[in-house]
């Protein structure tokens, strides 16, 4: 067999490097203007995109392609040349490029993925709208997040913020990077402090009441349990998949084991809630853990039984 | 085909300085099928891939080439069709009839980066200076790659496309201007020049009016045997 219809080149708008030079000329502007300025920060959110783009695109450029009504862009994106009258390539959308390179790649994290959907958000709002979103924003707020993301974005395509922004800017980054964690773990521990000063200040009672409440139900959600950084209760932490599941079989059963890492931990007992990552790291919960799920063989490799719920079919009764 | 040993010491030289020199290779083979001994023939979306270059004057040329914009003068440093997002990976020029005086120059383009300044070059956009299929491609002046990367320069044929690239080219530019270029006279029949088209760059001299019967043959190939 031999293939008789062979790609070209890929074009320029599913092209990782054609995409990534776009994002780069977006940075490079946004490092002429003024840091404190709604420019900065519009620019950032511009080159944001096309960088997250250009790291699924590196993957392979056909994950960018909308299949949603026909495989015209499908087709472009791998190289040949769609033969619809005046096509136009569409592609997926920005939440959907983040939310595969967080499902392809352990390093880009939950907190990445948020900080994308925000920051492109309020690009939106600005190019879309009346709002003048990035009007007095402070750079505080956002800057050392999207330098975080660049980072976990270029290191996809094992690249580092010093190719992308230069070595010099990259050595301001790191230090913006490093003041916003300590500020954010500060922040974080100043939470679990409040809430442990509450838990402490309830009458025995009450403690005893919510603690037995909270092993119920922990025993009764998924998650992994850990005790909670306030109160020292059972309390859950939810996660992403990080590794694909691997299964085992042994006495005719199935245990499947997949790692996840953290992104949120609920404590019903003291009420404390931390989200993200980062924050997790600061209260000493961020260590990957392993879910493990056992099912019966039989079942496992069952087919799928559209009347499951019904007695075996029986034309007889 | 060529022989191993030959194969080898090209792949090997080409790789070590950017270049190899052989002199009167194979004269008696057609200009394709010399090249097609030494590699495979790059596939160009125009043209054939074996062209004749003579001297032409700027009159009789169009300004979308070197002889229409130069005539007989010096050719600048260049790497060939730069504007590509992915240009030819090896030049191959042959002589059919060569001249002491019109020299081809070479220089290396990971020194001229080095000079301007590693960081600046990988990080510099330009634009071809017209479409490219009807679009206007955004390139890095250095492209990083699985082979160590694409450095492209024509003077000509690319703009700047970003501050950082307004930057690159005025640094690359004066790189140039202060380099030693390596001289290489392609004189005898089948006088060989193969070219590394992602790390070197190469000029032409001028060529005196008594020289105007120089006939170089050039062919791109995308890999060495």
């Amino acid at each position: 067999m031999k293939q008789t219809h062979t790609p070209g080149d890929i074009a320029d708008n599913w092209n990782a490097d054609a995409i990534y030079a776009k994002a780069e000329r977006y940075v490079q502007k946004m490092q002429t203007t003024e840091v404190d300025s709604w420019e900065y920060a519009l620019w950032s959110s511009l080159s944001l995109e096309l960088l997250a783009r250009a790291a699924l695109a590196n993957v392979n450029p056909v994950l960018l392609a909308e299949t949603g009504k026909n495989w015209d862009s499908l087709y472009q994106s791998l190289g040949y040349t769609p033969k619809a009258e005046r096509f136009s390539p569409k592609s997926i959308s920005t939440n959907e490029v983040v939310s595969r390179l967080r499902s392809i790649f352990e390093g880009f994290t939950t907190d990445d993925e948020k900080f994308c959907i925000r920051h492109t958000g309020k690009r939106n709002s600005e190019l879309h709208s009346g709002e003048a979103a990035f009007e007095g924003v402070d750079k505080a707020n956002w800057q050392a997040e999207f330098y975080v993301t660049c980072s976990s974005m270029l290191a996809t395509m094992d690249m580092s913020l010093a190719d992308f922004i230069g070595a010099e800017e990259a050595a301001v980054a790191e230090k913006i990077i490093a003041a916003w964690t300590d500020s954010s773990a500060k922040a974080v521990l100043g939470d679990v402090e409040a809430y442990r000063k509450v838990w402490n200040d309830k009458d025995a009672g009450e403690r005893e009441g919510l603690v037995a409440a909270a092993k119920a139900w922990a025993s009764r959600q998924w998650g992994h349990r850990v005790n909670c950084p306030a109160c020292t209760t059972v309390a859950l932490v939810q996660g992403e998949a990080v590794s694909d599941p691997t299964q085992s079989l042994k006495d005719d059963e199935i245990t499947e084991t997949q790692h996840y890492l953290p992104n949120q931990l609920e404590c019903i007992a003291c009420g404390l809630k931390v989200s993200g990552l980062s924050k997790l790291t600061a209260v000493g919960l961020a260590d990957r853990y392993k879910k493990t799920q056992v099912y019966d063989a039989a079942e496992f490799y069952a087919p799928e039984d559209e009347w499951g719920d019904y007695e075996p079919d029986n034309n007889e009764r | 085909m060529i022989d191993r040993v030959l194969a080898k010491e090209i792949r090997q030289r080409t790789k070590k300085c950017g270049y190899t020199f052989i002199e009167q290779f194979r004269p008696d083979l057609e200009g394709i099928h010399a090249a097609q001994s030494i590699g495979s023939l790059a596939s160009l979306r125009f043209g054939e891939n074996l062209s004749h270059l003579v001297p032409r004057a700027k009159i009789s040329s169009t300004p979308n080439t070197y002889s229409g914009i130069y005539g007989t003068n010096d050719f600048p440093f260049h790497t060939d069709l730069a504007q590509w997002r992915t240009p030819p990976r090896y030049l191959l020029l042959r002589c059919i009839v060569g001249f002491l005086e019109v020299p081809t120059l070479l220089v290396d383009g990971h020194s001229l980066m080095r000079e301007a300044g590693q960081e600046i070059i990988t990080r510099a956009l330009v634009r071809p200076r017209r479409p490219v299929n009807g679009k206007v491609p955004l390139l890095k002046l250095f492209q990083p790659n699985a082979f160590g990367g694409v450095l492209r320069w024509d003077e000509k044929f690319l703009r700047p496309g970003s501050p950082i690239g307004e930057h690159g080219v005025r640094e690359f530019g004066k790189a140039i201007e202060q380099c030693v270029p390596i001289v290489r006279s392609l004189l005898k029949p089948g006088d060989t020049l193969i070219i590394d088209n992602w790390r070197m760059l190469h000029a032409r001299a001028a060529v005196p009016a008594d020289c105007n019967a120089r006939h170089i043959e050039r062919t791109y190939l995308e890999s060495l045997s």
